[in-house]
């Protein structure tokens, strides 16, 4: 995989996007560095999703540009970007083991060998129909493929929200354990005292504004608070 | 070892002080290879650049040494190790004596309730 | 990376589309062998005749329905296909693969191309399954010579070339097979414009579509109608026809190739999956 540091992994300038008269982004700028995992934090409604569909390229902005390693959302960023949906995507009658076959057909950075590897960990059928399998499971399964591919920005929307707490501590030790100094991931969610430590970087937003980008002992240091508390004081109802 | 990650200070703050509890405790022996930061992140389930950042401190504070090829060490140096124990000791005391007078027992109260403590741990 | 889409496509369809077809083989088989019965003569229990002729009443029916729904779920699989992988939610996983967007489009429509045709061809076959019955001694020659002969002895009064019209049908047929899905890919597409309510969006598309189609036709024909050509004169109408015929298949590979950039344009600038 090319490695081109002439770039930001991730520029956003002056995002908005407007969906029937619903500002879910209003003029976001935000600067991304290889090497770095970032909470994506908000309320509900604040433009999380949003804002991940916008990089991956689902979605088209009203007003503003997103560029990926220099890549504006296409083709060329799609090679770069691995992106965990906040819903299931599996056409229901496949076999894990097709799915999987589809990533390694599509993805030249996908690695079967990981994929399984993880599947027998996680104890789930690669002969299993996706129909049979609980939504839980259907989640492990995303999140697998995802993970098995050496991308270059990881997009994870809400990875943790379906599963069980054991669940949850893997799929945290596969994102530490997968940790490379030239990938960036980003971990929107809403469960921030979960992920808070495994995090570099937070990015606080509210009503589709970004409201603060902070490191998440910088926020410890000089709010003598955690993460968490920070968010339930700034977006107290 | 055992990572308890809590509370609201810094997260390499606490690394380093477990870190350096191991070292005096005995469970990171004098002279010993640490694990790849990687596996040290994944083992305390926090993020690999706040372990860095953690091992760098130790680093400069000299009790942890670098070599190139194969990976981090525990210093071997005698007077640092003994050193480390006796601010960690410091340390631990001032918070105790610190908790102690704010429940508001005097210089000898203390004394006395940790030699019946002690007495009480020998013969039960 | 289009090749990889192709095969992809094809797995998901053919699934429904090979069983549909050997459904619609063994129909017509029972339908040849019911209708054989009745033909081949030989004397029938006179008890039997109203049980008979029900069954073969019956074959016929499920028959003629088993063609009915070949055409039918072929198109419904045609807008699911569609519809549901690429504006739907399966599209999140579509349309984040590392490919152009036209090639989305372009393994989509050229498998639903390939199975209108595969089913046309099996529908034809089929037919003839049922209707030529080999033991009453014609030749297949002989049988299309027959069957034709009303057909080309219409063309050649209208002065009409039976072989170039022939062929000039053959390929409308080819670009029909492209132009009916391209026609609902753009519908689909144009009903993502809509913020709610896009599958009625795409409805309303698909007949604005469909008028315009018509509207054009219709004026470029009554246009040709207006070069002053006298329909009374079998030459010049065989003239007439012929460029009537040749003017609706450019017509219809334009508005094929118009569709086909509409798609892409929505999809690849105005994409938002909702």
């Amino acid at each position: 995989m090319t490695n081109d540091n002439r770039f930001p992994l991730l520029e956003i300038r002056n995002l908005t996007k407007i969906y029937s008269n619903i500002q879910a982004l209003n003029d976001v700028s935000l600067t991304l560095d290889r090497g770095r995992i970032v909470g994506l934090l908000g309320p509900n409604g604040s433009g999380k999703t949003t804002l991940i569909k916008l990089i991956a390229g689902l979605l088209t902005p009203t007003h503003g540009d997103i560029f990926i390693n220099g890549y504006r959302p296409g083709r060329e960023s799609k090679a770069l970007v691995s992106y965990l949906p906040d819903r299931t995507y599996l056409n229901d009658w496949m076999r894990v083991m097709d799915i999987i076959a589809f990533f390694a057909d599509f993805y030249p950075d996908f690695s079967s060998g990981k994929a399984y590897d993880m599947l027998s960990r996680l104890q789930i059928d690669p002969q299993a129909r996706l129909k049979h399998l609980s939504k839980g499971t259907k989640e492990k399964v995303q999140l697998i493929l995802v993970m098995s591919r050496q991308a270059q920005l990881y997009l994870l929307d809400e990875p943790i929200g379906g599963v069980d707490p054991a669940a949850r501590d893997y799929i945290l030790s596969t994102i530490i354990g997968n940790y490379n100094p030239d990938a960036t991931v980003i971990i929107s969610t809403h469960l921030i005292s979960d992920v808070e430590r495994v995090l570099d970087d937070v990015v606080f937003l509210a009503y589709g504004r970004v409201a603060m980008v902070s490191s998440v002992d910088d926020i410890r240091e000089k709010q003598g608070k955690s993460v968490d508390e920070l968010f339930r004081e700034v977006y107290r109802c | 070892m055992r990572w308890q990650i809590q509370g609201d200070r810094p997260i390499y703050i606490q690394l380093l002080e477990q870190i350096k509890l191991g070292i005096v405790s005995g469970a990171l022996p004098a002279g010993s290879r640490l694990p790849s930061v990687r596996d040290l992140a994944a083992e305390a389930k926090v993020n690999p650049n706040t372990m860095q950042k953690a091992l760098d401190e130790l680093g400069r504070e000299g009790l942890v040494f670098s070599q190139r090829t194969s990976g981090r060490f525990i210093t071997e140096d005698q007077a640092l190790l003994e050193q480390l124990k006796k601010e960690l000791v410091a340390q631990h005391l001032e918070q105790f004596l610190g908790q102690m007078r704010s429940i508001g027992l005097t210089r000898d109260e203390v004394l006395a309730i940790i030699k019946d403590k002690l007495n009480e741990e020998e013969h039960p | 990376m289009l090749s990889k889409l192709i095969k992809y496509e094809f797995k998901s369809t053919a699934r429904i589309f090979i069983p549909l077809y050997v459904v619609l083989l063994v129909f017509s088989l029972v339908g040849r062998l019911s209708l054989s019965k009745m033909m081949d003569g030989a004397p029938i229990n006179p008890s039997f005749i109203a049980f008979y002729d029900l069954l073969v009443g019956v074959v016929m029916v499920g028959y003629v329905l088993v063609i009915f729904s070949v055409i039918i779920i072929g198109l419904v699989v045609i807008v699911q296909r569609f519809y549901k992988n690429l504006t739907g939610r399966e599209g999140y996983l579509m349309h984040t693969l590392p490919v152009p967007t036209h090639h989305l489009i372009l393994s989509k429509l050229l498998v639903a191309a390939s199975w209108q045709l595969v089913g046309w061809v099996m529908m034809f076959l089929s037919v003839m399954l049922v209707v030529y019955q080999g033991e009453t001694a014609r030749s297949l020659q002989e049988f299309f010579q027959e069957a034709s002969n009303p057909i080309v002895f219409v063309f050649r009064e209208l002065g009409v070339d039976p072989t170039g019209f022939s062929l000039m049908m053959a390929l409308s047929m080819v670009i029909s097979a492209f132009d009916g899905p391209l026609m609902i890919y753009a519908a689909i597409a144009l009903g993502q414009l809509f913020k709610k309510h896009r599958i009625v969006g795409a409805v309303g598309a698909y007949i604005a579509l469909a008028m315009i189609a018509n509207t054009i036709s219709s004026a470029l024909t009554t246009g040709f109608n207006l070069t002053g050509t006298n329909l009374s004169s079998s030459e010049e109408m065989g003239f007439f026809l012929n460029g009537i015929m040749l003017l609706s298949l450019v017509l219809q590979l334009l508005m094929s190739i118009g569709y086909f950039f509409l798609t892409n344009y929505i999809l690849s600038s105005h994409l938002n999956l909702e």
